[in-house]
């Protein structure tokens, strides 16, 4: 570029400053008088006021991007800020070298490590500050203690439970490759074929939990990791019981509640039904880009899962077959008792669609 | 030398006031001068400051403004020793330091990051990444690193041109500060500061918009 800096520029600012509060109008005029036929000085000068709205908005979302981390139910990840002051990255704890912070969300931090016993990349889940004798302290212990018992391919695996030398526990997770379906979704709607193929998936991993006496509670786009060959690995298993996760009005809550069952809402027993309600809400989203009961006020949402009948699926997007509109909507029936029975019923009729 | 620990120092300006620390002090001049190596030195000495500082801004970006970004600066200068000048221009320009620091900090451990990933070098990235990267986020990406670096090799171009609109992105964007408190800090009104900070985002913009492949620049030192 041959722009010359000092004088040239010095003339650009001057007159930028002049315009700045004055209207497209008088910007013109102004110009036209001020530049006296120098058209490239006048170009220059109206492309940067011109510019100025969508630079903010560039710079706004960057800076969000870059500073704010976290998001509304703990799927998007790093942050340049955070990391870059984060205590943890670069610290090893155990066995485990700390190397980067992958997300972070209303249930702790989760970051990239390696275990330089074996070798490997693991990552590292730790969770909130709670009391050690807790209840549900304990109750998590017992679920995280049997989902690492579980061994299914739809499944993330859990390598270790354990607790820093303060006491704060957490979890050693296998590291895999790819995204979460929260990330895959901001681009909209799936295909049929994979949004039936990661549903399918994700009741096999859901029903050998399931088999187990474990119930999830908390199935939503942000815990169904997909690898990059297509797996579904489903996260965060009991994690729903800790005592952080409230339906309260937090931006947080906000992302689990979309996907909450009625009976859950209302603080009934849970059963496994409660995660083929969530199965269903997860699906309807990959079919048509569309949330079946709302995204915005927390108010309107709840009420729309305790009551409001969602649109069928076909009515968004008609390249749905009949009979998967079908399944769909049968498990957002608001009576558990009329919803596939199981996940393991639900995964047969998904099954019958292919 | 940089990396020595000033923690002594501090916990006695703490406890009885002055003497302050002529080192930090000399180093906060020179700072306050443009000079990027002081503000390299200065960088250990203001790490836990700047740390809390990073969470106030995670909290501003949020939308909730909940700690104060100037308090918290105030306190960070108190601790560095320079009460014997309670002057609060010192302790604006002090905050204009802090936040040249932060951009140091941030833009130093990208470049690192990015080193031990592929062999270091120029930004890796385009416009259209960036904006990728604002429209949905990868858990894995590494484009922040490279968003930042960009950024940064702009406002080493934008400096050349305007050394003031570029305190004033640094303040603003990187440090986090409001209008008002750039004004303060960088001891120009704030009128100007509003538009500086617009045009400065307009030309980075655009600069940012016209980024020649990657393999074509050089990173800036």
């Amino acid at each position: 570029m041959t722009e010359p800096l000092g004088e040239r520029w010095k003339r650009v600012e001057d007159l930028f400053h002049r315009a700045f509060d004055l209207d497209s109008e008088e910007i013109e005029r102004f110009l036209q008088a001020e530049c006296a036929g120098d058209e490239p000085l006048k170009a220059e000068v109206s492309g940067l006021l011109k510019g100025v709205g969508p630079a903010e908005d560039f710079f706004g979302s960057l800076g969000a991007q870059l500073f704010a981390g976290g998001d509304d139910d703990g799927g998007r990840a790093s942050n340049a800020l955070h990391e870059t002051f984060d205590p943890v990255v670069g610290t090893k704890i155990k066995h485990y070298e700390i190397s980067r912070l992958l997300g972070e969300g209303g249930m702790g931090q989760v970051y990239q490590g390696l275990d330089t016993i074996l070798q490997r990349g693991v990552a590292l889940k730790f969770l909130p500050d709670f009391a050690p004798d807790s209840e549900p302290y304990k109750r998590f212990m017992l679920e995280a203690r049997a989902t690492a018992a579980l061994d299914h391919e739809n499944v993330c695996i859990i390598h270790e439970v354990s607790e820093t030398d303060d006491g704060r526990p957490f979890l050693v997770m296998a590291l895999y490759e790819g995204e979460t379906l929260r990330s895959k979704l901001r681009d909209g709607a799936l295909s049929i074929e994979k949004a039936l193929s990661y549903a399918i998936q994700s009741c096999s991993g859901l029903a050998a939990a399931h088999g187990a006496g474990i119930i999830h509670r908390d199935v939503k786009p942000g815990n169904l990791f997909i690898t990059r060959d297509d797996t579904v690995k489903v996260l965060d298993f009991g994690l729903a019981k800790l005592p952080d996760i409230t339906l309260t009005g937090t931006r947080r809550a906000m992302g689990t509640l979309t996907y909450i069952s009625p009976e859950q809402m209302s603080g009934e027993r849970v059963d496994p039904r409660t995660d083929v309600w969530s199965i269903g809400v997860v699906l309807y989203e990959m079919l048509t880009g569309e949330k079946p009961f709302g995204a915005n006020k927390i108010a309107g949402v709840i009420n729309a899962i305790m009551r409001a009948d969602p649109l069928p699926p076909r009515m968004l997007s008609d390249s749905i077959p009949e009979e998967l509109d079908a399944v769909v909507m049968s498990t957002l029936e608001k009576d558990r008792e009329r919803r596939p029975e199981s996940i393991l019923a639900l995964k047969a009729q998904l099954l019958q669609c292919k | 030398m940089a990396q020595q620990r000033a923690a002594p120092k501090r916990r006695r300006a703490l406890d009885d006031g002055p003497p302050v620390d002529p080192k930090i002090q000399k180093l906060l001049h020179a700072a306050r001068g443009g000079d990027s190596d002081a503000v390299s030195e200065l960088i250990p000495l203001l790490y836990d400051e700047l740390r809390a500082l990073a969470r106030s801004q995670r909290a501003r970006w949020h939308g909730d403004v909940s700690l104060n970004t100037t308090a918290l600066l105030h306190e960070a200068y108190v601790k560095m020793a320079v009460q014997e000048s309670p002057d609060w221009r010192d302790r604006s320009h002090f905050m204009a330091v802090a936040c040249t620091a932060m951009r140091q900090v941030l833009i130093d451990h990208a470049r690192r990051r990015q080193a031990k990933k592929r062999g270091g070098g120029a930004p890796n990235v385009t416009f259209d990444d960036i904006e990728k990267l604002l429209a949905a986020s990868d858990p894995r990406t590494d484009t922040e690193d490279d968003a930042l670096l960009l950024l940064d090799d702009c406002l080493h171009r934008l400096a050349d041109r305007s050394p003031r609109q570029a305190r004033v992105v640094e303040c603003r964007f990187f440090g986090g500060l409001t209008i008002p408190e750039t004004s303060e800090a960088l001891d120009v009104s704030p009128a100007t500061v509003k538009r500086d900070w617009a045009m400065a985002q307009a030309w980075l913009h655009q600069e940012i918009q016209v980024q020649p492949e990657a393999s074509n620049r050089r990173p800036t030192a």
